[in-house]
């Protein structure tokens, strides 16, 4: 029996296992080895390249949109651009229309700054006296949304994107360099960390987007979407509800404790406006 | 038979006017009446002369001509009314009275009831009386204000105009504006609102509900001009257009349907037509209708620039404006352990809602509190005025004790630069303490040891003075559909990337498969070799690639080498079978040594054996 054969039949009934090395040595025994042609290699090389190059491309747009929003920063440059929002500007236009005697617009524009300093205490306090003065109650936050929302949510996506990255990029090299197994593994957990703290920031974001706020002194919430309906309740200028949907000229919003009813747009703010501009 | 009434229409028509002017004929003289309002003005305003005649015919008294003195109509009004059948009228002309220099004018009496009217026309210098329930409008150059052109309304009913210092502002500072709201007399019927601004970047502060009136001629044209002094914060930086709006009810005179004219009658002319189309007439069967209007200023181009980072002073709590510090001491002599009032005063005009200081800190020698404020506004805007610091502090210990400087910082918009305002230094003479006087508690709230900033105002925590990274939309990057697009592609692509790698770790690891797929492409290649050798001719290469490809085939269904494929292996294998392999394989060996030659024929034939035999020697 030959030494192909005692291969062959070990590897068959699988008493030894199938190593690179043994199957080149396989090859070898029967003659077919093909080593790579230089063409393929090169193949190979290329397309790694690509690969690189491609996931560079997709990642790098969040990084460069980032630098542009913090480049916007610099003096020079928000004289020119002033159709963006600052926290600082929002905040100080809230303390402006809390002095003015206006909470509704007032408690907008603090929500609005904190959706990009969730973490400055200034606006939290004022948020807070500006709810407080106008007879309004600070919704309860439970400690894990806090937390999970103490950091930006723009910064959190960039980690998240950048976790995405680290977490792909060392699942791949996993497979491609198997004997450092461990290093990649280690990667891959972190990246999946971050990624699973920026989706679950994101969870705890996504009715923010939906709130809106009453800037009128009193808004009357309906049975229906039409001006003759039977109001329900009325709501206080600066309360924050959730708009559930929209119909013309009215959304259906619902309270904090629950209360839901048709409400005039023009009586509302959405924090964050769905066109975007100011 | 139909009777024509219309025959009888300008027969009415002409017995109604018969008795109109026989009325008239034998009416009494009309009395006129003349009301002048103020009695002085400055040279450049107008004064307003109302002319009343009542009675019939009296419609026709003009102003007087009067030297120096320029009268213009700005509007006539009718009145008749009827008492227990007797019907009176009264008409109503408003000039406006434009003088052409200063002095004291006398209108003469119009009829013999009236009497002389004087004004009094002052120089444009000279103060203002106090006999005019008209204040006058300030000369914007005087109080440093200009606006752009006025531009009045298509109809000329009104016009808005903002005043403003300077066009470049920085982010943080308080200017004074003028918002003036001017209305065509006789033409605006009320102001529906106060004056509201059109740009989010600026913050106007609370408007007066008693403004300033004053009188302006435009073209002629004579409007009466509301003013509201207030002050501007500018709050982002950038370049804003900003203009204010005002709403207002105009009268609109609605002309009543023309009526068909009269038919030729018995005058054989139009006369009564036109009788009737006088403007009285047009008045009394017309009429004027309200509507409610939004007038707006001149857009104004406004920059705004962020503060300077360069110079900017570690204690600066983003006070805008000109400012001047001053200090002092309640008592200059005081005793170890009794407080004292530390005031300081900073007095100017600018973003006073910023200036803070935290006064005395912690000194050696002096035990200190915590600083209360109070603003005390010069005008109605708040634009100006003093803010007054006052600190509980007490010495500690005797001798002469001296309250260091303070420090106050500013950002000067005039001078673009950060301006420190030093206040000089106070010295207490401080005896030794009397008994228990070092335990003496000062009457401060709160015995804080330690001062700490200034509470904050209204309860608000103050502005941030730097603006901070701006982004352009308020959606966070999770929700925005470039950004998921992007994400999920790079999740595509390492999924792909992860699928290829693992398929093919798998087609590595797959040992049987590898086998097969290598002894096929030997196969393939020898078979394919044996074709180009039967092309050419060439029989001892023919068979030999025939064996080639015989033997993989064999060796890859009996797992053998390759090489180990011989006739006596064949033999063995397949018990006497295999007849035309084992003729190949002997051929092989002929046609090497003995240089056969085979017919066109003779190597199809052997192809399609060799064809039937690579594909199904499972058969065997």
């Amino acid at each position: 029996m030959t030494l192909f054969q005692i291969l062959t039949r070990k590897l068959a009934t699988g008493k030894i296992k199938a190593t690179r090395k043994l199957l080149n040595r396989l090859q070898r025994e029967t003659g077919c080895q093909r080593r790579p042609k230089p063409r393929e290699r090169k193949h190979r090389g290329f397309s790694r390249l690509f690969c690189a190059s491609l996931v560079a491309a997709l990642a790098l747009p969040i990084f460069i949109v980032d630098g542009t929003a913090a480049n916007a920063a610099q003096p020079e440059q928000t004289v020119s651009a002033p159709s963006g929002y600052s926290a600082a500007a929002l905040f100080n236009q809230a303390n402006a229309y809390a002095r003015a005697g206006k909470p509704g617009l007032a408690i907008l524009d603090y929500s609005r700054a904190q959706l990009l300093a969730p973490s400055d205490a200034d606006i939290a306090a004022n948020l807070r006296f500006v709810r407080a003065k106008a007879g309004l109650s600070d919704p309860v936050e439970n400690w894990l949304p806090r937390r999970l929302t103490y950091a930006r949510p723009n910064t959190l996506a960039r980690v998240g994107c950048f976790g995405l990255l680290l977490a792909g990029i060392s699942t791949l090299l996993l497979h491609l360099y198997p004997q450092r197994r461990l290093a990649f593994r280690s990667l891959t957990f972190v990246g999946a960390l971050l990624v699973a703290t920026a989706i679950s920031n994101a969870i705890v974001m996504w009715p923010s987007v939906h709130e809106a706020v009453v800037i009128n002194r009193e808004a009357p919430a309906l049975t229906t979407p039409v001006l003759a309906a039977e109001p329900l309740f009325k709501l206080r200028e600066g309360e924050t509800v959730t708009v559930r949907a929209e119909h013309q000229d009215f959304a259906l919003v619902q309270t904090l404790p629950g209360r839901s009813g048709w409400v005039a747009r023009a009586d509302l703010a959405r924090v964050v406006p769905q066109s975007g501009a100011h | 038979m139909k009777t024509n009434l219309a025959h009888f229409r300008p027969m009415a028509a002409a017995i109604a006017a018969v008795m109109v002017f026989a009325s008239a004929a034998f009416a009494a003289p009309p009395a006129v009446t003349t009301q002048l309002e103020p009695g002085e003005i400055a040279l450049g305003q107008a004064a307003q002369l109302t002319i009343t005649a009542s009675g019939d015919g009296s419609d026709a008294v003009s102003p007087p001509a009067v030297p120096g003195l320029e009268f213009v109509s700005v509007g006539q009004s009718s009145q008749m009314e009827s008492i227990n059948g007797v019907t009176s009228s009264s008409t109503s002309e408003t000039y406006e009275v434009i003088p052409q220099h200063a002095g004291k004018f006398t209108i003469p009496a119009l009829s013999r009831g009236s009497q002389a009217l004087v004004l009094y026309v002052r120089g444009s210098g000279a103060a203002a009386g106090n006999n005019s329930g008209v204040s006058s409008l300030p000369p914007p150059a005087a109080s440093g204000l200009s606006a752009g052109p006025t531009s009045l309304t298509k109809d000329g009913t009104a016009f808005v105009r903002l005043l403003l210092p300077k066009r470049e502002l920085y982010v943080g500072e308080i200017v004074p504006v003028d918002i003036q709201v001017g209305m065509h007399a006789g033409l605006v019927a009320s102001i529906n609102g106060l004056p509201t601004l059109n740009g989010d970047a600026f913050m106007l502060n609370k408007l007066s509900s008693k403004p300033e009136q004053a009188q302006e001629i435009i073209d002629g044209q004579a409007y009466s001009v509301v003013t509201w002094h207030s002050a501007l914060t500018v709050v982002k930086p950038g370049d804003f257009s900003l203009s204010v709006e005002t709403p207002l009810t105009v009268k609109m005179r609605v002309a009543q349907q023309r009526r068909p004219r009269l038919p030729q009658g018995m005058f054989g002319d139009s006369m009564m037509d036109d009788a009737f189309s006088d403007s009285f007439f047009q008045d009394f069967f017309g009429g004027t209708t309200e509507k409610e209007i939004t007038v707006a200023s001149e857009a104004e181009a406004l920059k705004v620039l962020p503060l300077p980072k360069e110079g900017r002073p570690a204690g600066f709590d983003g006070a805008v404006g000109k400012f001047e510090a001053t200090s002092e001491l309640s008592a200059a002599q005081s005793a170890a352990g009794d407080p004292l009032t530390l005031r300081l005063k900073v007095i100017g005009a600018g973003s006073f809602d910023r200036v803070n200081s935290s006064m005395l800190g912690q000194v050696d020698g002096w035990k200190t509190y915590k600083p209360t404020a109070k603003f005390e506004p010069a005008d109605n805007a708040g634009y100006s005025g003093e803010k007054d610091f006052e600190q509980a502090v007490v010495p500690m210990q005797p001798g002469r004790q001296i309250v260091p400087a303070m420090a106050f910082n500013f950002f000067n918009p005039d001078t673009r630069q950060y301006e420190t305002k030093l206040t000089s230094p106070l010295s207490v003479e401080v005896s030794p303490a009397s008994a228990g006087g070092l335990t003496a508690t000062a009457p401060a709230p709160s015995p804080s040891s330690t001062p700490t900033s200034e509470p904050p105002r209204d309860g608000l925590r103050p502005d941030h003075v730097e603006t901070g990274t701006t982004v352009a939309t308020l959606l966070p990057l999770y929700f925005q559909p470039w950004f998921v697009a992007s994400q999920s592609t790079l999740v595509l692509c390492f999924a792909g990337g992860l699928i290829f790698l693992r398929r093919r770790e798998r087609r590595a690891n797959d040992a049987d498969g590898f086998r097969q797929r290598e002894a096929s492409s030997s196969i393939a290649s020898a078979v394919a070799e044996m074709d180009t050798a039967a092309t050419e001719g060439d029989a001892a290469r023919f068979f030999q690639s025939a064996r080639v490809a015989l033997q993989q085939k064999l060796a890859e269904q009996w797992h053998l080498a390759p090489a180990s494929i011989t006739i006596a292996e064949i033999d063995a294998r397949l018990n006497g079978e295999g007849g035309e392999i084992r003729r190949i394989f002997a051929l092989a060996d002929q046609a090497a040594y003995s240089g056969q030659h085979l017919s066109t024929a003779d190597f199809n034939q052997w192809k399609e054996i060799v064809h039937e035999l690579t594909k199904h020697t499972e058969a065997l």
